[in-house]
């Protein structure tokens, strides 16, 4: 009987319980900091590296998009701003040479870093990222994730970092930590054989016999090394520094794309990040109201069956006439959230009208650049074939000076 | 009896008056050769009328060559007078001994005249150019024949002059530049190659098929399989390797230059379009309010508009447009070879001192001066004018 007695307490009591456990998690402002170099690095251990311009990540499934809240251009254009972020990170730390934003693959860096956008908002990133230097060897496979802090879009504390620059600072920091993994010979392997995977790419006649590639693992080794001062190879020293100052002039348009790009992401970033608290609040605001409704409902429902005193009776109603008001606006509750799914989805089309003809400019100029240099490359690859040619004596068939890949493979 | 007189009669009537006409005819080719003893009638005008323009005047030629093609004044045949002496009679003998139809017989003259590089560089000039020549015969252009070429068609006659003689402007000269120039370059090459290098059998042959490229045009080379011409015709600038000397390492130095030359011309390119790019975050920095897009694509100096303006990767845009708009560099980027002649370009700058003439300029050379000439930053246009200078004290050794 003691027992039936209370239990028209324990709808509310769980009520309590659910009420105050309100769902918070710690965010702080990159509490990660990335780690920066104490003292020079020598020259021939110096990487330089080329962030790819990532995946978007866009599915196929267009129906998701609207699930997700994927809106295609804006990924576009983070696949592009999110590399050029990282970049900074790294060229921040000094561990690194260079540090270009490169359309695609190229021979020219020593480590190579890509990665796929699997989610972002203003308030969640999250991204797969992988690093391969010019041997073949994996430095990095992982998933990053981040949660951004409210204070990072309050204009008054101006933050000049980005709101998930933790992030950033993780991979830098998982990067400098792989590196030191190597010796000092294999740092300098490395910086050789992009330099002989480069010059291959462009005369493989003349140096497709310096590298042996593993055919299980991809990986390249050393077979032997063509005299610096050789003429075949200075000819390619040349050559990469064009290479490097292509990379320079598209380092020239990203940075155009990041300065047109910044703002008005920033602002719906910010946004986007507001709205989606609100509606995750909402959502679980609804939840929780519909829940304890439905408890509320049950115990009354249970009380009232068991036919006891005239207090118990009113009790049992009242439970279950509150669980039902409450469920209810649960219900009403999760109406609410629809406005702010509009909101989102009204910013983020907004936010791709906006940034439409920055992602067309910078895909275009890209292309157009990398177009024209490849053109030209092969304007180049044609001539060393040709000297190739009259300073070995050996004929070259024509299509051999295509790029590919003429290594030895053993 | 009577008809054996009457024969005689009649025999010495005629000798009497074939001796007449014989004196008369005589006297008449004195007075003409008194008469017009200042009269200038070379071969070539002389065969005039079994040329290819038969209807046109002399000074019609004239005009239409100044009209057309800019590019062939800047290249005087004339202006090289050892290379004409060296071939002149021979070919000229060529020209009347058996005239190639349509154009041909200009073109052969042209080669007299021009010499081996002229004709090498022409290739299958149209009709218009073996025009040009004979008006480059009465003198040199008129100072205005540039601004006159470039309303009216300057572009396309530079870049025949350049890859080969393509009519349509660039799409057809980039064809001909990679797949070799038309029929009649062959030809003109294998009558030059004939005449002054007897000994050049795989580089003539070779010529014949892709009459610009540099196992062909090598006479007498000894690059292996120097018959194939493979890479024959694939790239413009190898043009400057014609006439290079015979050993190897000259010709592997003469390939070095041209690398150097295209790589000077890529930096230049490179480093315009930076600026461009530079330029154009400037202006939307200091720009109105409002998009910067809107304001990025109407102004016109992003790199946006690379192709309009002439840029690194104008690949959609065709070169007349280019040429048109005067952009700093030409519409086709680096694929492409430079426009010739001056036609799209404003000179910012005369050469300096110490900077040798330009009037034997190859391709590379020409591109180099050309690229000097319109560069606008200092600093490299120093640097344009350096590689000019060096690749001529390389060229004339």
């Amino acid at each position: 009987m003691r027992r039936l007695t209370l239990l028209p307490l324990y709808p509310a009591a769980l009520s309590l319980l659910l009420g105050g456990c309100v769902q918070e998690s710690v965010r702080s402002v990159n509490s990660t900091e990335a780690i920066q170099a104490v003292e020079a690095i020598p020259e021939a251990q110096l990487l330089d590296v080329g962030v790819a311009v990532f995946d978007a990540g866009i599915p196929e499934d267009e129906e998701s998009w609207e699930k997700l809240r994927i809106f295609p251009t804006v990924r576009k254009a983070e696949a592009r701003f999110i590399p050029l972020i990282l970049q900074d990170t790294l060229e921040k730390t000094g561990q690194w040479g260079a540090v270009w934003v490169v359309p695609s693959d190229s021979n020219a860096v020593d480590l190579h870093v890509s990665g796929k956008i699997l989610y972002s908002d203003g308030e969640t990133l999250k991204l797969d990222v992988q690093a391969v230097d010019s041997t073949g060897r994996e430095w990095l496979d992982k998933t990053y994730e981040g949660v951004a802090s409210k204070y990072a879009y309050v204009e008054e504390l101006e933050l000049d970092s980005d709101p998930f620059q933790n992030i950033y600072n993780q991979i830098a920091n998982d990067l400098v930590l792989a590196r030191q993994s190597l010796d000092a010979k294999q740092l300098t392997d490395i910086r050789t054989i992009s330099e002989l995977r480069f010059a291959t790419e462009f005369s493989p006649e003349a140096f497709d016999r310096h590298l042996k590639v593993n055919e299980r693992t991809g990986e390249y080794t050393i077979n032997s090394l063509p005299a610096r001062e050789e003429p075949m190879m200075v000819r390619m020293s040349k050559i990469r520094e064009r290479e490097y100052m292509f990379f320079d002039t598209l380092d020239e348009y990203y940075d155009n794309f990041e300065r047109q790009m910044g703002e008005p992401y920033m602002d719906w970033r910010a946004y986007s990040y507001d709205e989606t608290i609100a509606l995750r609040e909402v959502k679980d605001s609804a939840r929780r109201r519909m829940l304890l409704g439905a408890l509320a409902v049950v115990g009354g429902l249970y009380v009232g069956s068991q036919g006891g005193s005239y207090t118990e009776s009113v009790i049992a109603n009242t439970a279950v006439i509150g669980g039902g008001t409450l469920a209810w606006s649960g219900f009403k509750r999760y109406g609410e959230s629809k406005i702010h799914v509009d909101a989102l989805r009204e910013l983020g089309t907004s936010l791709e009208a906006e940034v439409r003809p920055v992602v067309v400019d910078i895909e275009g100029q890209t292309v157009e650049l990398s177009g024209s240099v490849e053109a030209q490359y092969a304007e180049w690859r044609r001539l060393l074939r040709d000297i190739y040619e009259l300073e070995t004596g050996i004929e070259v068939a024509s299509d051999s000076a295509a790029p590919g890949d003429g290594t030895e493979v053993n | 009896m009577t008809d054996n007189f009457t024969t005689k009669l009649c025999l010495v009537l005629a000798l009497a008056l074939a001796a007449g006409c014989a004196s008369q005819q005589t006297q008449e080719q004195e007075e003409q050769e008194q008469q017009s003893s200042s009269t200038s009638s070379s071969t070539s005008e002389s065969s005039s009328p079994s040329s290819g323009s038969p209807s046109q005047s002399p000074s019609e030629s004239s005009t239409e060559s100044q009209s057309q093609s800019s590019g062939s004044a800047e290249q005087d045949p004339w202006s090289n007078p050892p290379e004409q002496s060296e071939s002149g009679g021979e070919s000229s003998a060529q020209s009347q001994s058996s005239p190639p139809p349509g154009g041909a017989p200009q073109e052969s003259t042209a080669q007299e005249q021009g010499g081996a590089e002229g004709a090498e560089q022409q290739g299958g000039q149209p009709p218009g150019g073996a025009e040009s020549t004979a008006q480059e015969q009465g003198g040199p252009p008129p100072g205005g024949a540039d601004g006159e070429a470039e309303q009216q068609g300057g572009a396309q006659s530079t870049a025949q002059e350049q890859q080969g003689g393509g009519p349509e402007g660039g799409a057809e000269s980039t064809a001909q530049e990679q797949g070799g120039g038309p029929a009649g370059s062959g030809e003109s090459t294998a009558q030059q190659q004939g005449g002054q290098n007897p000994g050049s059998t795989p580089g003539g042959s070779a010529g014949s098929g892709g009459a610009q490229g540099p196992a062909g045009a090598v006479p007498g080379g000894n690059m292996p399989g120097g018959a194939s011409g493979a890479p024959g015709g694939s790239n413009p600038v190898r043009v400057a390797v014609i006439g290079s000397p015979q050993t190897g390492d000259e010709q592997v130095g003469d390939l070095d230059r041209v690398l150097d030359g295209s790589m000077v011309i890529f930096d230049g390119r490179i480093l315009e379009e930076q600026q461009r790019a530079r330029d154009a975050r400037r202006g939307s920095e200091s720009g109105a309010e409002g998009s910067v897009y809107g304001e990025e694509s109407e102004g016109g100096s992003g790199a946006t508009d690379v192709g309009e303006d002439g840029g690194m990767g104008g690949e959609s845009g065709d070169g007349d447009s280019t040429i048109e708009d005067g952009g700093p560099a030409d519409t086709s980027g680096l694929e492409r070879p430079m426009p010739q002649g001056g036609a799209g370009k404003e000179a910012t700058g005369s050469a300096p001192e110490g900077i040798p003439s330009g009037d034997d300029d190859d391709i590379v050379a020409r591109q180099l001066r050309e690229a000097a000439e319109t560069e606008s930053d200092p600093a490299l246009r120093e640097k344009l004018w350096e590689e000019y200078r060096r690749y001529k004290e390389g060229t004339s050794r």
